[in-house]
């Protein structure tokens, strides 16, 4: 893994412009989620993701696995999805067919949202304040881009994820552990109602 | 890097906000996130007509709700399909039971639409007829608040917008029901009363794309571009620009 050091080159993108590209992808994919079904709802995700990915790589953040990422990870995914166990219920089987399409869009999409929202949005708000306004912002963001999915019943949810996402960033000073974490927690809700 | 004091009471912090989130959550909101996942086609009891595909049939909803000092425990039922068709939250102390009932149960079973109809539009999907009971006698809804009072949640067979909404049938006329949309294709209402529910796509409504749509498409793809192009041209700047040196140590020996 290369380590991009986002502090050593000048920002290609601020604070605004990083706003304005996000709230741009999220009301492309909310206008393009078509009707459910086989895959139906995966599309509009992927690009969604491919879009946060593209842009994240342009701007550049720090990249980086080893043994303290990856204990991060792990701690994230249990606090991810334990409450997810005690407060939700096994759901009914879905086709396994359907299971390693849907995996990989989520091994994109899952680690792209990391590298946008705890990646570079939270380099340039750090940059710009601190770690703590920086976990905060990246928390809403992540929040508010699921309402058009699902509406504001999931804002404190996910919001709240956003925040433990947030504190994994900072604990493990890349956006990798948040990705993991993310991903798994997202995998096992495979299993989840 | 943080310390470890720090660290821990940020960790502390987003364990208690995420346990609080849980808490106020409605039972059944979407779980964190992912592409989306798919939902098996919709399960009718009676296909509408020109729709040939073959689906089992589908499921009840059902859960048992112990009885603590003569009112319910906290109660989900959900049908069995993916995701679940209907699902009924019941919060605590929302139903009386009969005197001596040690619990209550709660069923949501699907039918075909059968007249009378709505006038105001078409049902979307099956009914559902949502039912308490225990033995012993009648049980009554006594939530008199918003927090006390059942939730119906359903998911329509399509996320085409705009969305049908919740309608009621109290055996003479069907009566609207305040909706929102909780998910995709779900839809969610506060139900004062149980009994015949459905959702109903009223007259007029149904696009696949609406006009609201179209417009965030194209503004979005729009301020997209735009940000795109600074973003490279910032990009290539950075890169042409000569990379800034520390000043060099002079030898103090001049040519």
């Amino acid at each position: 893994m290369t380590a991009i050091s986002a502090d050593r080159r000048a920002p290609v993108a601020g604070v605004p412009m990083l706003a304005l590209f996000f709230a741009a992808a999220v009301a492309i994919r909310a206008a393009l989620h078509g009707p459910p079904g086989a895959g139906g709802s995966v599309w509009p995700g992927v690009l969604f993701g491919v879009l946060l990915a593209v842009a994240a790589a342009a701007v550049g953040t720090a990249t980086r696995i080893d043994r303290r990422v990856a204990v991060v990870s792990l701690v994230a995914t249990v606090v991810l999805v334990v409450p997810a166990l005690a407060f939700s219920s096994a759901r009914a089987s879905l086709p396994l067919a359907w299971f390693p399409g849907w995996l990989a869009a989520t091994m994109l999409v899952a680690p792209a949202e990391e590298a946008f929202l705890r990646g570079i949005v939270y380099d340039a708000v750090a940059r710009r304040s601190n770690v703590d306004v920086a976990i905060v912002v990246a928390a809403v963001a992540f929040g508010l881009m699921h309402v058009p999915l699902y509406g504001w019943h999931a804002l404190p949810l996910d919001t709240a994820v956003g925040v433990v996402l947030g504190v994994a960033r900072m604990a493990s000073g890349t956006w990798v552990a948040p990705a993991i974490a993310h991903t798994a927690a997202d995998v096992a809700g495979w299993w989840m109602l | 890097m943080v310390d470890a004091v720090t660290l821990s009471r940020r960790f502390a912090v987003a364990v208690a906000l995420l346990t609080g989130a849980w808490l106020v959550s409605p039972a059944v909101v979407p779980i964190y996130d992912g592409p989306g996942q798919p939902d098996q086609p919709y399960r009718y009891v009676v296909r509408p007509p020109g729709d040939t595909k073959q689906t089992p049939d589908p499921t009840s909803a059902t859960a048992t709700m112990p009885i603590r000092n003569g009112v319910n425990t906290a109660g989900l039922a959900y049908s069995g399909e993916s995701g679940p068709q209907v699902r009924v939250y019941v919060p605590p102390g929302a139903l009386q039971a009969p005197p001596g009932a040690t619990s209550v149960q709660l069923t949501a079973t699907p039918s075909a639409p059968q007249a009378p109809l709505p006038s105001d539009g078409t049902i979307v999907g099956n009914v559902y007829t949502i039912a308490v009971s225990a033995p012993g006698g009648p049980v009554t809804i006594i939530g008199s608040n918003d927090d006390q009072t059942p939730t119906i949640q359903m998911r329509a067979p399509t996320a085409n917008q705009p969305g049908p909404v919740f309608e009621h049938f109290d055996g003479k006329k069907w009566t609207q029901s305040e909706t929102i949309r909780a998910g995709q294709d779900i839809y969610q209402t506060a139900a004062r009363q149980l009994g015949v529910w459905a959702l109903v796509q009223l007259k007029g409504g149904g696009s696949s794309l609406g006009g609201a749509q179209l417009a965030m498409l194209v503004i979005g793809i729009v301020i997209l571009a735009i940000v795109g192009i600074i973003m490279v041209v910032r990009i290539a700047r950075s890169r042409s620009a000569p990379p800034a040196r520390a000043p060099a140590k002079r030898s103090g020996a001049r040519r």
